[in-house]
Protein backbone atom coordinates (compact mmCIF):
# COMPACT_ATOMS: atom_id res chain seq x y z
CA UNK A 1 0.00 0.00 0.00
CA UNK A 2 1.59 3.19 -1.09
CA UNK A 3 -0.33 5.65 0.68
CA UNK A 4 -1.88 3.84 3.51
CA UNK A 5 -3.20 7.47 5.38
CA UNK A 6 -4.95 8.08 1.97
CA UNK A 7 -6.53 4.72 1.68
CA UNK A 8 -7.21 4.49 5.36
CA UNK A 9 -9.12 7.70 5.15
CA UNK A 10 -11.17 6.71 2.31
CA UNK A 11 -12.22 3.39 3.37
CA UNK A 12 -12.97 5.20 6.94
CA UNK A 13 -15.85 6.93 5.05
CA UNK A 14 -16.98 3.78 3.19
CA UNK A 15 -16.99 1.91 6.40
CA UNK A 16 -20.35 1.41 7.84
CA UNK A 17 -20.32 1.20 11.58
CA UNK A 18 -21.83 -2.11 11.86
CA UNK A 19 -18.80 -3.57 9.62
CA UNK A 20 -16.23 -1.37 11.68
CA UNK A 21 -17.45 -2.92 15.13
CA UNK A 22 -17.06 -6.25 13.73
CA UNK A 23 -14.01 -5.58 12.34
CA UNK A 24 -13.20 -4.44 15.84
CA UNK A 25 -15.04 -7.82 17.53
CA UNK A 26 -12.43 -9.44 15.34
CA UNK A 27 -9.63 -8.19 17.22
CA UNK A 28 -8.69 -6.60 14.05
CA UNK A 29 -8.19 -3.01 13.63
CA UNK A 30 -9.47 -1.14 10.31
CA UNK A 31 -5.43 0.15 9.87
CA UNK A 32 -4.41 -3.77 9.58
CA UNK A 33 -6.90 -4.44 7.96
CA UNK A 34 -6.67 -2.02 5.18
CA UNK A 35 -2.78 -3.36 5.57
CA UNK A 36 -3.18 -6.85 5.13
CA UNK A 37 -6.07 -7.32 3.10
CA UNK A 38 -4.77 -9.45 0.90
CA UNK A 39 -3.74 -11.86 3.86
CA UNK A 40 -6.75 -11.43 5.90
CA UNK A 41 -9.24 -12.27 2.86
CA UNK A 42 -7.34 -16.42 3.76
CA UNK A 43 -7.35 -15.91 7.40
CA UNK A 44 -10.98 -14.69 7.29
CA UNK A 45 -12.18 -17.98 5.32
CA UNK A 46 -9.83 -20.45 7.24
CA UNK A 47 -11.48 -18.69 10.50
CA UNK A 48 -14.83 -20.04 8.69
CA UNK A 49 -13.74 -23.06 7.98
CA UNK A 50 -12.29 -23.62 10.88
CA UNK A 51 -15.36 -22.87 12.93
CA UNK A 52 -17.53 -24.95 11.05
CA UNK A 53 -15.43 -27.57 11.44
CA UNK A 54 -15.60 -27.12 15.28
CA UNK A 55 -19.17 -27.03 15.03
CA UNK A 56 -19.34 -30.17 13.48
CA UNK A 57 -16.50 -31.88 15.85
CA UNK A 58 -18.17 -29.87 18.81
CA UNK A 59 -19.20 -31.65 21.91
CA UNK A 60 -22.61 -32.45 22.68
CA UNK A 61 -24.65 -28.91 22.52
CA UNK A 62 -21.73 -26.91 21.37
CA UNK A 63 -23.20 -26.01 17.65
CA UNK A 64 -23.70 -22.52 19.73
CA UNK A 65 -24.21 -19.37 17.61
CA UNK A 66 -24.39 -21.47 14.09
CA UNK A 67 -26.96 -23.68 15.24
CA UNK A 68 -30.98 -22.99 15.71
CA UNK A 69 -31.69 -22.22 18.93
CA UNK A 70 -35.11 -24.24 19.64
CA UNK A 71 -33.09 -27.24 18.07
CA UNK A 72 -32.86 -30.65 20.04
CA UNK A 73 -29.77 -30.41 22.37
CA UNK A 74 -27.23 -31.90 20.81
CA UNK A 75 -25.32 -33.58 23.96
CA UNK A 76 -28.78 -35.47 24.84
CA UNK A 77 -29.71 -38.68 23.80
CA UNK A 78 -33.23 -38.22 23.12
CA UNK A 79 -32.38 -35.66 20.60
CA UNK A 80 -30.28 -38.51 18.18
CA UNK A 81 -32.78 -41.92 19.06
CA UNK A 82 -36.20 -42.99 20.22
CA UNK A 83 -37.20 -46.24 20.68
CA UNK A 84 -40.98 -47.44 19.98
CA UNK A 85 -43.23 -49.43 21.57
CA UNK A 86 -43.22 -51.69 18.63
CA UNK A 87 -39.36 -51.71 18.97
CA UNK A 88 -38.57 -49.76 15.83
CA UNK A 89 -35.97 -47.40 16.30
CA UNK A 90 -36.14 -43.67 15.15
CA UNK A 91 -32.86 -41.86 14.93
CA UNK A 92 -32.54 -38.06 13.71
CA UNK A 93 -29.54 -36.22 11.87
CA UNK A 94 -28.08 -32.96 11.22
CA UNK A 95 -26.96 -34.22 7.82
CA UNK A 96 -28.15 -34.84 4.75
CA UNK A 97 -28.65 -36.91 1.93
CA UNK A 98 -26.89 -35.64 -1.25
CA UNK A 99 -26.40 -38.69 -3.21
CA UNK A 100 -23.56 -39.62 -1.57
CA UNK A 101 -25.06 -42.20 0.53
CA UNK A 102 -25.15 -40.53 3.94
CA UNK A 103 -28.43 -41.70 5.23
CA UNK A 104 -27.47 -45.45 4.48
CA UNK A 105 -24.50 -44.62 6.15
CA UNK A 106 -25.81 -43.32 9.08
CA UNK A 107 -28.62 -45.76 9.25
CA UNK A 108 -26.07 -48.88 8.88
CA UNK A 109 -24.03 -46.88 11.75
CA UNK A 110 -27.40 -46.42 14.28
CA UNK A 111 -27.85 -50.23 13.34
CA UNK A 112 -24.60 -51.29 14.33
CA UNK A 113 -24.48 -49.66 17.07
CA UNK A 114 -27.75 -50.43 18.68
CA UNK A 115 -27.43 -53.75 17.44
CA UNK A 116 -30.79 -53.57 15.70
CA UNK A 117 -31.65 -55.21 11.71
CA UNK A 118 -30.73 -52.24 9.35
CA UNK A 119 -34.69 -52.17 8.15
CA UNK A 120 -35.95 -51.60 11.64
CA UNK A 121 -34.25 -47.81 11.62
CA UNK A 122 -35.62 -44.66 10.54
CA UNK A 123 -33.92 -41.51 10.23
CA UNK A 124 -34.85 -38.09 9.86
CA UNK A 125 -32.78 -35.97 8.71
CA UNK A 126 -32.22 -31.74 9.05
CA UNK A 127 -35.66 -30.82 9.95
CA UNK A 128 -34.14 -28.53 12.75
CA UNK A 129 -37.42 -28.72 14.43
CA UNK A 130 -36.53 -32.14 15.91
CA UNK A 131 -33.10 -33.08 14.53
CA UNK A 132 -29.73 -31.76 16.12
CA UNK A 133 -28.92 -28.34 13.95
CA UNK A 134 -25.77 -29.52 12.72
CA UNK A 135 -25.03 -26.58 10.06
CA UNK A 136 -24.10 -27.70 6.56
CA UNK A 137 -23.44 -30.76 5.08
CA UNK A 138 -20.42 -30.56 2.95
CA UNK A 139 -16.46 -30.97 2.55
CA UNK A 140 -16.26 -34.82 3.58
CA UNK A 141 -17.34 -33.85 7.24
CA UNK A 142 -20.51 -35.98 8.03
CA UNK A 143 -18.58 -39.13 8.97
CA UNK A 144 -15.64 -37.14 11.43
CA UNK A 145 -18.81 -35.32 12.52
CA UNK A 146 -21.41 -38.17 13.48
CA UNK A 147 -19.29 -41.28 13.10
CA UNK A 148 -16.70 -39.90 16.25
CA UNK A 149 -17.60 -40.28 20.06
CA UNK A 150 -20.25 -37.16 20.27
CA UNK A 151 -23.33 -36.80 18.41
CA UNK A 152 -24.53 -39.74 16.60
CA UNK A 153 -22.51 -42.53 16.89
CA UNK A 154 -22.01 -40.95 20.61
CA UNK A 155 -25.70 -40.90 21.16
CA UNK A 156 -26.07 -44.79 20.37
CA UNK A 157 -23.27 -45.91 22.07
CA UNK A 158 -24.50 -44.00 24.93
CA UNK A 159 -28.10 -45.67 24.26
CA UNK A 160 -26.93 -49.29 24.13
CA UNK A 161 -24.94 -48.89 27.60
CA UNK A 162 -28.04 -47.70 29.14
CA UNK A 163 -30.00 -50.78 27.88
CA UNK A 164 -27.64 -53.28 29.01
CA UNK A 165 -28.10 -51.45 32.63
CA UNK A 166 -31.63 -51.26 32.00
CA UNK A 167 -31.89 -55.14 31.28
CA UNK A 168 -29.25 -56.18 34.32
CA UNK A 169 -31.83 -54.78 36.54
CA UNK A 170 -34.92 -56.65 34.79
CA UNK A 171 -32.98 -59.59 34.34
CA UNK A 172 -31.29 -59.48 37.58
CA UNK A 173 -27.95 -60.25 35.61
CA UNK A 174 -24.98 -58.33 36.09
CA UNK A 175 -24.64 -56.07 33.01
CA UNK A 176 -21.14 -57.83 32.07
CA UNK A 177 -22.62 -60.99 31.14
CA UNK A 178 -25.49 -59.63 29.28
CA UNK A 179 -25.12 -58.53 25.64
CA UNK A 180 -27.19 -56.50 23.23
CA UNK A 181 -28.57 -58.53 20.30
CA UNK A 182 -31.28 -58.22 17.68
CA UNK A 183 -33.31 -55.29 19.86
CA UNK A 184 -32.90 -57.00 22.55
CA UNK A 185 -30.51 -57.35 25.74
CA UNK A 186 -29.81 -61.01 26.34
CA UNK A 187 -27.48 -63.48 28.87
CA UNK A 188 -24.35 -64.26 26.96
CA UNK A 189 -24.59 -67.77 28.78
CA UNK A 190 -28.01 -68.30 28.18
CA UNK A 191 -30.13 -66.60 25.33
CA UNK A 192 -33.73 -67.66 26.78
CA UNK A 193 -32.76 -64.76 29.44
CA UNK A 194 -33.48 -61.39 27.32
CA UNK A 195 -36.07 -58.83 27.63
CA UNK A 196 -36.48 -56.67 24.10
CA UNK A 197 -35.31 -52.65 24.00
CA UNK A 198 -39.07 -51.72 23.45
CA UNK A 199 -39.99 -53.26 26.97
CA UNK A 200 -36.67 -51.34 28.91
CA UNK A 201 -37.68 -48.08 27.59
CA UNK A 202 -41.10 -47.96 25.17
CA UNK A 203 -42.79 -44.86 25.37
CA UNK A 204 -40.03 -43.01 27.56
CA UNK A 205 -37.39 -41.02 26.98
CA UNK A 206 -33.23 -42.43 27.68
CA UNK A 207 -32.79 -38.83 29.90
CA UNK A 208 -29.25 -39.15 29.31
CA UNK A 209 -26.14 -36.75 28.06
CA UNK A 210 -24.25 -38.16 25.46
CA UNK A 211 -21.42 -40.32 26.97
CA UNK A 212 -18.21 -39.86 25.08
CA UNK A 213 -16.50 -42.41 26.85
CA UNK A 214 -19.57 -45.33 26.53
CA UNK A 215 -18.22 -48.12 25.16
CA UNK A 216 -18.11 -48.35 20.76
CA UNK A 217 -18.10 -51.43 18.76
CA UNK A 218 -15.03 -52.54 17.89
CA UNK A 219 -14.74 -52.88 14.14
CA UNK A 220 -13.95 -56.26 14.12
CA UNK A 221 -17.47 -56.90 15.46
CA UNK A 222 -19.27 -55.11 12.84
CA UNK A 223 -22.06 -56.72 10.65
CA UNK A 224 -23.61 -53.87 9.69
CA UNK A 225 -21.57 -51.14 8.99
CA UNK A 226 -18.67 -51.33 6.34
CA UNK A 227 -20.94 -53.69 4.54
CA UNK A 228 -22.24 -53.07 1.07
CA UNK A 229 -25.47 -52.83 1.20
CA UNK A 230 -28.48 -51.43 -0.89
CA UNK A 231 -29.06 -47.71 -0.59
CA UNK A 232 -33.19 -47.71 1.03
CA UNK A 233 -33.87 -44.42 -1.04
CA UNK A 234 -33.05 -46.05 -4.34
CA UNK A 235 -36.33 -48.08 -5.40
CA UNK A 236 -37.74 -44.35 -4.87
CA UNK A 237 -35.84 -42.36 -6.92
CA UNK A 238 -36.29 -44.91 -9.99
CA UNK A 239 -39.73 -44.64 -9.67
CA UNK A 240 -40.50 -41.55 -9.31
CA UNK A 241 -41.44 -41.87 -5.87
CA UNK A 242 -38.92 -39.97 -3.96
CA UNK A 243 -39.29 -37.05 -1.78
CA UNK B 1 -56.57 -20.56 -20.90
CA UNK B 2 -58.39 -23.39 -22.83
CA UNK B 3 -59.81 -26.76 -21.58
CA UNK B 4 -57.36 -29.81 -22.92
CA UNK B 5 -57.57 -33.32 -22.69
CA UNK B 6 -54.23 -35.18 -21.14
CA UNK B 7 -53.65 -38.98 -20.91
CA UNK B 8 -51.08 -39.19 -18.68
CA UNK B 9 -50.45 -42.50 -17.34
CA UNK B 10 -53.43 -44.23 -18.43
CA UNK B 11 -55.38 -41.43 -17.33
CA UNK B 12 -57.32 -39.13 -18.64
CA UNK B 13 -57.77 -35.58 -17.33
CA UNK B 14 -59.16 -32.84 -18.14
CA UNK B 15 -57.42 -28.99 -17.59
CA UNK B 16 -58.02 -25.63 -18.06
CA UNK B 17 -54.89 -24.20 -18.70
CA UNK B 18 -52.83 -21.84 -21.35
CA UNK B 19 -52.03 -24.08 -24.26
CA UNK B 20 -48.39 -22.87 -24.17
CA UNK B 21 -47.61 -23.86 -20.80
CA UNK B 22 -44.38 -26.43 -20.82
CA UNK B 23 -45.68 -30.00 -20.43
CA UNK B 24 -43.70 -30.22 -17.56
CA UNK B 25 -45.26 -27.37 -15.44
CA UNK B 26 -48.74 -29.52 -15.89
CA UNK B 27 -47.21 -32.23 -14.89
CA UNK B 28 -45.76 -31.09 -11.96
CA UNK B 29 -47.67 -28.63 -10.66
CA UNK B 30 -51.67 -29.68 -11.73
CA UNK B 31 -50.85 -33.46 -11.57
CA UNK B 32 -48.60 -34.00 -8.66
CA UNK B 33 -46.37 -36.36 -10.25
CA UNK B 34 -42.75 -36.22 -8.93
CA UNK B 35 -41.09 -38.37 -11.41
CA UNK B 36 -40.25 -36.06 -14.22
CA UNK B 37 -37.23 -32.59 -13.04
CA UNK B 38 -36.58 -29.48 -13.74
CA UNK B 39 -33.42 -29.47 -14.45
CA UNK B 40 -31.74 -26.49 -17.20
CA UNK B 41 -35.66 -25.49 -18.66
CA UNK B 42 -33.74 -25.67 -22.02
CA UNK B 43 -34.63 -29.40 -23.05
CA UNK B 44 -30.40 -29.98 -22.86
CA UNK B 45 -30.08 -32.19 -19.85
CA UNK B 46 -33.24 -34.64 -20.19
CA UNK B 47 -34.41 -34.91 -16.93
CA UNK B 48 -38.14 -33.62 -17.21
CA UNK B 49 -38.12 -36.54 -19.80
CA UNK B 50 -40.99 -38.05 -20.00
CA UNK B 51 -43.00 -41.14 -23.09
CA UNK B 52 -45.31 -39.80 -25.45
CA UNK B 53 -46.08 -42.57 -27.55
CA UNK B 54 -43.30 -44.13 -26.62
CA UNK B 55 -40.73 -42.08 -27.77
CA UNK B 56 -38.69 -39.57 -25.22
CA UNK B 57 -39.91 -36.08 -25.04
CA UNK B 58 -38.36 -33.36 -23.01
CA UNK B 59 -41.29 -31.74 -21.15
CA UNK B 60 -39.79 -28.92 -20.32
CA UNK B 61 -39.61 -27.74 -23.93
CA UNK B 62 -43.00 -29.57 -25.14
CA UNK B 63 -46.30 -27.04 -25.26
CA UNK B 64 -48.77 -29.32 -23.80
CA UNK B 65 -51.16 -28.44 -26.69
CA UNK B 66 -49.18 -30.47 -28.23
CA UNK B 67 -49.45 -33.55 -26.86
CA UNK B 68 -53.15 -33.67 -26.00
CA UNK B 69 -54.54 -36.81 -26.59
CA UNK B 70 -51.89 -38.87 -26.54
CA UNK B 71 -50.46 -41.70 -24.65
CA UNK B 72 -47.99 -40.03 -21.71
CA UNK B 73 -46.17 -41.43 -19.76
CA UNK B 74 -43.80 -40.49 -16.81
CA UNK B 75 -41.52 -42.40 -14.74
CA UNK B 76 -44.52 -43.10 -12.09
CA UNK B 77 -45.80 -44.95 -15.03
CA UNK B 78 -43.83 -47.75 -15.65
CA UNK B 79 -43.70 -49.28 -12.22
CA UNK B 80 -43.91 -48.75 -8.70
CA UNK B 81 -41.37 -49.64 -5.58
CA UNK B 82 -43.53 -52.78 -5.05
CA UNK B 83 -43.81 -53.54 -8.93
CA UNK B 84 -40.92 -51.74 -10.65
CA UNK B 85 -40.54 -51.92 -14.53
CA UNK B 86 -37.71 -54.55 -15.67
CA UNK B 87 -35.60 -51.57 -16.46
CA UNK B 88 -36.32 -49.57 -13.45
CA UNK B 89 -35.53 -53.11 -11.46
CA UNK B 90 -32.66 -53.13 -13.02
CA UNK B 91 -31.28 -49.59 -11.87
CA UNK B 92 -32.27 -50.93 -8.11
CA UNK B 93 -30.54 -54.01 -8.56
CA UNK B 94 -26.98 -51.85 -10.15
CA UNK B 95 -27.83 -49.01 -7.32
CA UNK B 96 -27.04 -46.85 -10.68
CA UNK B 97 -27.50 -43.04 -9.14
CA UNK B 98 -26.07 -40.76 -6.75
CA UNK B 99 -28.33 -37.83 -5.99
CA UNK B 100 -30.71 -39.35 -8.38
CA UNK B 101 -31.94 -35.80 -10.21
CA UNK B 102 -30.93 -37.42 -13.64
CA UNK B 103 -32.48 -40.83 -13.09
CA UNK B 104 -35.87 -39.83 -14.95
CA UNK B 105 -34.72 -38.87 -17.70
CA UNK B 106 -31.82 -41.41 -17.74
CA UNK B 107 -34.38 -44.58 -17.53
CA UNK B 108 -37.10 -43.13 -19.39
CA UNK B 109 -34.66 -42.59 -22.55
CA UNK B 110 -32.92 -46.20 -22.19
CA UNK B 111 -36.30 -47.51 -22.25
CA UNK B 112 -37.39 -45.88 -25.07
CA UNK B 113 -34.14 -46.69 -26.42
CA UNK B 114 -34.11 -50.34 -25.60
CA UNK B 115 -38.05 -50.63 -26.97
CA UNK B 116 -36.95 -49.37 -30.21
CA UNK B 117 -33.46 -51.27 -30.63
CA UNK B 118 -33.93 -54.50 -28.05
CA UNK B 119 -30.49 -55.44 -30.02
CA UNK B 120 -28.19 -52.37 -29.08
CA UNK B 121 -24.23 -52.53 -28.48
CA UNK B 122 -22.43 -51.51 -25.57
CA UNK B 123 -21.53 -48.76 -28.16
CA UNK B 124 -25.00 -48.52 -29.55
CA UNK B 125 -26.47 -47.83 -25.80
CA UNK B 126 -23.91 -45.49 -25.22
CA UNK B 127 -24.71 -43.28 -28.09
CA UNK B 128 -27.87 -43.62 -27.72
CA UNK B 129 -27.70 -42.22 -24.24
CA UNK B 130 -25.51 -39.47 -24.60
CA UNK B 131 -27.79 -36.52 -24.73
CA UNK B 132 -28.43 -37.48 -21.10
CA UNK B 133 -26.15 -35.53 -18.58
CA UNK B 134 -25.34 -36.92 -15.32
CA UNK B 135 -23.49 -34.79 -12.57
CA UNK B 136 -22.93 -37.02 -10.26
CA UNK B 137 -20.97 -39.15 -13.09
CA UNK B 138 -22.82 -42.14 -12.63
CA UNK B 139 -22.25 -43.32 -16.00
CA UNK B 140 -20.77 -46.96 -15.20
CA UNK B 141 -23.47 -48.05 -13.45
CA UNK B 142 -26.22 -46.59 -15.61
CA UNK B 143 -24.61 -48.53 -18.51
CA UNK B 144 -24.52 -52.03 -17.23
CA UNK B 145 -27.90 -51.26 -15.94
CA UNK B 146 -29.32 -50.79 -18.98
CA UNK B 147 -26.73 -53.97 -20.23
CA UNK B 148 -29.40 -55.87 -17.70
CA UNK B 149 -32.57 -54.24 -18.71
CA UNK B 150 -31.78 -55.07 -22.03
CA UNK B 151 -31.33 -58.91 -21.04
CA UNK B 152 -34.18 -58.77 -18.95
CA UNK B 153 -36.32 -56.93 -21.45
CA UNK B 154 -35.18 -59.54 -24.30
CA UNK B 155 -36.66 -62.61 -22.46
Amino acid sequence: MKNPSRAERVNESRMEPGAAEALARAGFSRRAFIKGTGALIVSFSMGGALRTLEAQRAPAGAFGENGASDSPPANEVDSWIAIASDGSITAYTGKEELGQGMSTAQTQLVAEELCVPFHSVNLIACDTSMTPDQGVTSGSQSHPANFNRNNLAGACATAREALLQLGSKRLNIPADELVAVDGTIRSKSDASKKVAYAELVAGKKFDLKVDTAAKRKPASEWTVLGKPIGRPDMAAMATGTFE
Amino acid sequence: MSLLSLNVNGQTHSLDVDPTTPLLYILSDDLGLRGPKFGCGLGQCGSCTVLVKGQAVRSCITAVETVQGLEIVTLEGLGTSDKPHPIQKAFIEEQAAQCGFCLNGVILTAKAFLDKNPKATEKEIEAGMSRVLCRCFTHTRMLRAIGRAKQGMAR
